[in-house]
Formats: C-alpha cells, structure tokens, sequence
C-alpha cells in the first residue's frame, strides 16, 4: 500500500547570491512497511527529500501525496495536525527537550492526541520497552549517552502510532556501535511492527538495514532497488 | 488541557535553564516592584497624612451648608445662614456612619492689641465637638490634628475665651491669658466688638489657616453676629474616610428630595491644595512606574530574546512534531509570565516587608508646603497600590515577550530545525 509519493517534486533555494537546485523533478513512492534508505554524497538533497516527504517543507514544484491526499498547498494547521497524526521524526542531533525527562520527552506528541493519561502512559511505556530504554525514563537527555539518546528519539516518533518514521542521518554523530545498535532497533521495529521508515544516510556500513535504496546524486535518483540490485549496478558501473 | 498543564511545566523548567540569567532578571523585576511598593506607598502616606489632618482640623469628611456659600459665602457670609440649624444637624446625625457633627459660624473681624490689628478669620464652634474631632491623629502623626502648643482647648463655659492659631498669636504677639480686642460687624450692619481672653494657641496642618484663625464658642460667635441658632455649616465626621461618597450621594437625595437649598461637600471638594498635591504626586509616580516599566520591557525582552535565539532548534522540533504556531507562542510567553509572576510577588512580598520596616522607624519630614509642622512619614501600602505594581510587572512582561514570540512562530520549520 502507497503511504507517501513524490511527483516530479523539485526544490530550489537561494543562498546568498547562488541558486541552488536542490531536487530535480524527483519522484519517488513508499509502500507500507517498508525500511527505505535515501542514500547519496552532502549536499546531493537527501535532508531536502526527507523535508519535503516530512510536510516541513513545501516543493518549489511537483505534489507530495500523504495517503493520497497533495500537501504542498496545505495551510500550517494542517500540515502540523498531518504531521503530528501520520508522521514520526528523528533528527541527526536527536533534538529532545533539554528540561524533559525521557518519559517526558517520548510522552510530549502524545499530549497534543485525545488519549486518557492511562492510555498515554501505557504507550509511553511501551514504546521505552521497545527501545530498551526503561531503566532511564526519569533521565534527563543530558544524563544519557549518545545512542540512548536517539532511542529515546525514536520512542518519541514511534509513540504516536505514525504511518511512517522520518530519520535524517540518524546515525552520523554516534560511534559505529551506537549507529549499529539503533539501526538494529529501527530494523526489529520495522520487521516486528511493520512500521515504515525512510531514513537518509552517507554511512555505507548502516545501508544494510535498508529493504530499498534509493541512491541521489545532484537532486536526481541514481538508482533504486535492493542493496543487492544497487551494489550491483554500481560494480558494473565501476568495472566499465 | 494536559497540553496546557505540560507547557506551564516546560516553561518553569525553562525559566531555570540558566539559572544566572533569569536571577538577573527576577532581581531588576524584584528591586523595580519593591521600589515602586515604596515610593507608592511613601506618597500614599504622605497624602493620607495630609487627607487625615485636613479632615479633622478643617474641612470633616463633608460640609453641609447653604448652596452657594463655599463658592461666595468669603464675600458675604451673612447672606447665607443655616436658620433651620438644629433640623438640619438631626437629619444629618441620622444618618448612618455619621459619628458626629461640628457646627460651624464663619465671620470675619480685626483682632486688635496693644501693639497690633490683624484681620482674623472668627471661627464659632462646638467647643465639645471640636475638641472632639481636633483629638484625631493622622496615622503618621503623634499630633492630633488639632494641636493645642500652649494653654487649653476652648471650654463651652468660658464665653470669651478664645483660641488662636499660632501664626496668628504671633503675629499679634500674645500668649495664653493676654486679652484681644475683637470687632466685627453684625447682621444689622453694626459694629460690634468684644474683650477676648487667649485661652489657648493651636496648630494644624495649614499655615495659612493658623495665620488667620481665631476659634471661640458658638453661642459667643451668634451673639456677636446677631444670629442667635443660626449657623453656615456642619462638618459631618464619619466611622471610615471610605464611607464619604456613600453617605454624600444619602445625603444629596435626601436634601433635594425635602427641597432643602442646602449642598453636601466632601473634604476632597473643600481641599483644592489636596487635590493638586495629590495629582503631582500622582504625575511624579506615574513617571516613575513608566520609567520602571520601562526597564522591565528591556531586561526582560533581552532575557526572552537570548532564550530565544539559544532554542530555535528547539522550536523548530515542536514544529515538526505537529505542534501548532499558537503552542510555540504560548510557550515563550508562559516563560515571561512565569518570570513576571515570580518577580512581581518577590517585589511585592520584599517591598512590603520593607514598608513595614520602614514605618516601624519613620522617616523624619520637614513641614509641607503651607504647613508648619513636620512629622514623620510612614509607608502605607494599600490593595490597589499592589494591584498596580502587579499589574505594571505582567505588563511589562507581555510586551517584553510578545514580540519575541510572534517572531519564533514565524520561523521556517527547516531554517529552524538546521539552525546552528
């Protein structure tokens, strides 16, 4: 089942004196349970992709179809009750609340969702479980270490039950065991939960987790497929 | 409501983030409010001394008399006379909150010495009633508001003993037991003129009416007028000061209602150097609460906008995670509100504190202007004196942070999110 799909979207942006192409006429679609890794160098519009498949950003042209339903001209109401409903999101810098507690901080998304303080309870505990994070649900951010840290960021995104979880670089400032463990946490949930992620990364050791890779070069899709297909296609390419 | 409940939370935390800074800002906002509890209160004493004073040396807290002699009665005193006198101080008296009335004859004379005359302002009076109101103390004071400096208070049996005011004593250079030749002239137009005996010297609060004033018993005062019964006024004394425009306004119906002629001023009426000192003091303090103010939107605007700038990132998540461009302000202005609360009742709270220690050892004052007597000021704080200072602190607070608030909602959530 298509949960999100891009049509011919581009971005364009102005830095200073230079226009930037961000993404050219890029299209892209997102199947339910799907783990899909958006793989390319800086600067090739990976983090501008993820924006735009997020509802943080509008595209300069094309449609993002949320469950089939375009976004780009949506006022911000709208777009931020979409988001808060279907989206889940975790950043490069985890970016929890500094004076929130893990509990508190996995707890947050849901406070804006009509549930009872049981049920919120209930899904706030649950989601630590699935990351392995009870022990330190009282932890402030600051009293946690870096990988505990972006678990406690995927519990947030996971809390809210979304169609789909948005990472941007989840790995790039965790060591490698760190980066393994929580892409190991984001592949059980995928796999055990059926829950969709799109993640973006330059790491070639995290890409394995993936079920699709979709390679960007320059705001262009390279190549997409299985790691097989993609590795494939890329020795030939090398051994011509 | 949950949401809401959340927020109050983040924002208390985030009151404390950095702790040296928002101590910075709670203590402008704590010195600003307590000085204004001060000075407020320094001004209200000041004028609740004088209000006090006035009241129980001159004015009551109301007049009544015939319509038109507070305007013209100085030029014509005569033509306005009480007849119904009695009548009018029974109706008066029945009143509620009324405790008593001081009757009143006004007339002018020449009070004459050996070594000079002097036009003196005659003042016929209850002598028992005056006495009676003359007693009372400003809170401020440890005077009564009439204060006899030599000799004794009139007594209703000696009929030409008199009371001068001090200014007035000295300017004819008598003291008490010396005698003043007082003429003046009756309703028929005569002259007629009397051997007084200075039985004492008092003192109030207006210099100018102690330059002038001569106070003797009212049976004295009609029978050298020729006006037996008869009087201009009835000071009206009432159990509370607040109650003035109440039993005013039963008052004022009541005589129109029976016809009467006669009018109802309150002290505030009577006082017109009340009234001016009270407004430019009232414009000085206003001054000052918009300087302070003043200082409460910069030192606040400043600490929301450091807070600001160090956690866009912060609201560009909230954005991302669904929460509306309300939510994001909400959250800036609780931080200011929580920090305005704080600092407003720590103000409050240490102004108070200090008021009452500042009244427990008064400050030594000079004589007013038009006054010759200085006393000893205190701090009188009143409930809408801390309703103000609260209210100028939250004020400044909301200015302070709605701007900064109104900008963080309109940042780009993916310029926010990437902010550095």
């Amino acid at each position: 089942m298509e949960i999100l799909e891009a049509m011919e979207v581009s971005k364009d942006y102005t830095m200073g004196k230079t226009h930037v192409q961000a993404l050219k006429g890029l299209n892209l679609t997102i199947h339910s349970g799907e783990m899909v890794c958006i793989m390319g160098p800086s600067g090739s519009g990976k983090s501008t992709l993820l924006n735009l498949l997020g509802l943080l950003d509008t595209p300069s042209s094309g449609q993002i179809l949320l469950q089939g339903k375009a976004t780009q001209n949506l006022p911000y109401k709208e777009s931020a009750q979409m988001r808060s409903r279907f989206l889940g999101f975790i950043f490069q810098s985890f970016n929890l609340f500094p004076v929130l507690n893990a509990f508190e901080n996995i707890e947050y998304p849901l406070l804006f969702h009509p549930l009872t303080r049981k049920e919120r309870r209930d899904r706030v505990w649950g989601a630590l479980s699935d990351v392995q994070l009870r022990e330190v649900a009282l932890h402030r951010p600051d009293e946690l270490s870096g990988g505990q840290r972006q678990r406690v960021a995927i519990a947030r995104a996971l809390v809210t039950h979304p169609l789909l979880i948005l990472a941007d670089e989840p790995t790039a400032n965790l060591d490698s065991e760190s980066a393994e463990n929580i892409m190991t946490v984001m592949q059980r949930l995928n796999q055990s939960r059926k829950t969709t992620f799109v993640f973006s990364t330059h790491d070639p050791r995290v890409v394995h987790h993936a079920s699709r890779i979709v390679k960007i070069t320059d705001g262009v899709i390279q190549h997409e497929g299985t790691q097989a297909t993609v590795t494939n296609i890329l020795e030939k390419r090398l051994s011509q | 409501m949950k949401a809401l409940k959340r927020l109050l939370q983040i924002s208390w935390r985030n009151v404390f983030r950095n702790k040296r800074r928002s101590i910075l800002t709670l203590m402008i906002l704590v010195l600003g409010s307590s000085g204004l509890i001060v000075i407020g209160g320094f001004f209200e004493n000041i004028m609740e001394g004088y209000r006090e004073q006035f009241i129980h040396s001159q004015s009551g807290h109301l007049q009544v008399n015939r319509t038109g002699y507070f305007k013209k009665g100085a030029s014509a005193p005569l033509d306005y006379m009480m007849p119904n006198a009695e009548q009018v101080r029974r109706e008066i008296e029945g009143e509620p909150h009324v405790t008593f009335t001081v009757p009143r004859l006004k007339f002018g004379g020449l009070a004459s010495t050996d070594n000079a005359s002097i036009a003196v302002l005659a003042v016929g009076t209850d002598a028992v009633a005056e006495h009676k109101m003359g007693l009372a103390k400003a809170a401020n004071d440890d005077n009564p508001s009439t204060n006899i400096i030599a000799g004794n208070d009139l007594d209703p049996k000696d009929t030409h003993g008199v009371l001068l005011g001090k200014g007035l004593s000295e300017a004819l250079g008598v003291k008490p037991g010396d005698h003043v030749t007082f003429l003046t002239t009756r309703q028929a137009g005569a002259m007629d003129g009397a051997e007084m005996r200075v039985r004492g010297i008092f003192e109030t609060i207006a210099k100018d009416f102690d330059d002038h004033a001569m106070k003797m018993n009212l049976a004295t005062a009609q029978q050298l007028l020729d006006t037996p019964n008869q009087v201009h006024s009835f000071l009206v004394l009432l159990d509370q000061t607040t109650n003035t425009d109440l039993v005013q306004a039963n008052l004022k119906s009541k005589f129109l209602a029976s016809n009467s002629q006669l009018e109802t001023l309150s002290w505030e009426e009577q006082g017109l150097f009340y009234r001016q000192s009270k407004e430019m003091l009232m414009k000085i303090y206003s001054t000052i609460q918009l300087i302070i103010c003043v200082i409460f939107v910069f030192s606040i605007a400043n600490t929301i906008n450091m807070a600001l700038f160090e956690r866009i990132r912060e609201f560009g998540t909230m954005m991302a995670i669904g929460n509306g461009r309300g939510t994001i302000f909400m959250t800036i202005f609780s931080e200011a509100g929580i920090l305005g609360l704080l600092g407003s009742a720590l103000g409050i709270t240490i102004g108070i504190g200090l008021a009452h220690l500042i009244s427990a050892i008064g400050i030594e004052m000079p004589p007013p202007p038009q006054s010759s007597a200085g006393y000893y000021a205190m701090i009188t704080v009143t409930p809408k004196l801390v309703a103000q200072t609260f209210g100028i602190s939250m004020l400044a607070t909301m200015i302070s942070s709605f701007f900064p608030a109104l900008r963080a909602t309109r940042f780009r959530i993916v310029q926010a999110l990437g902010y550095v």
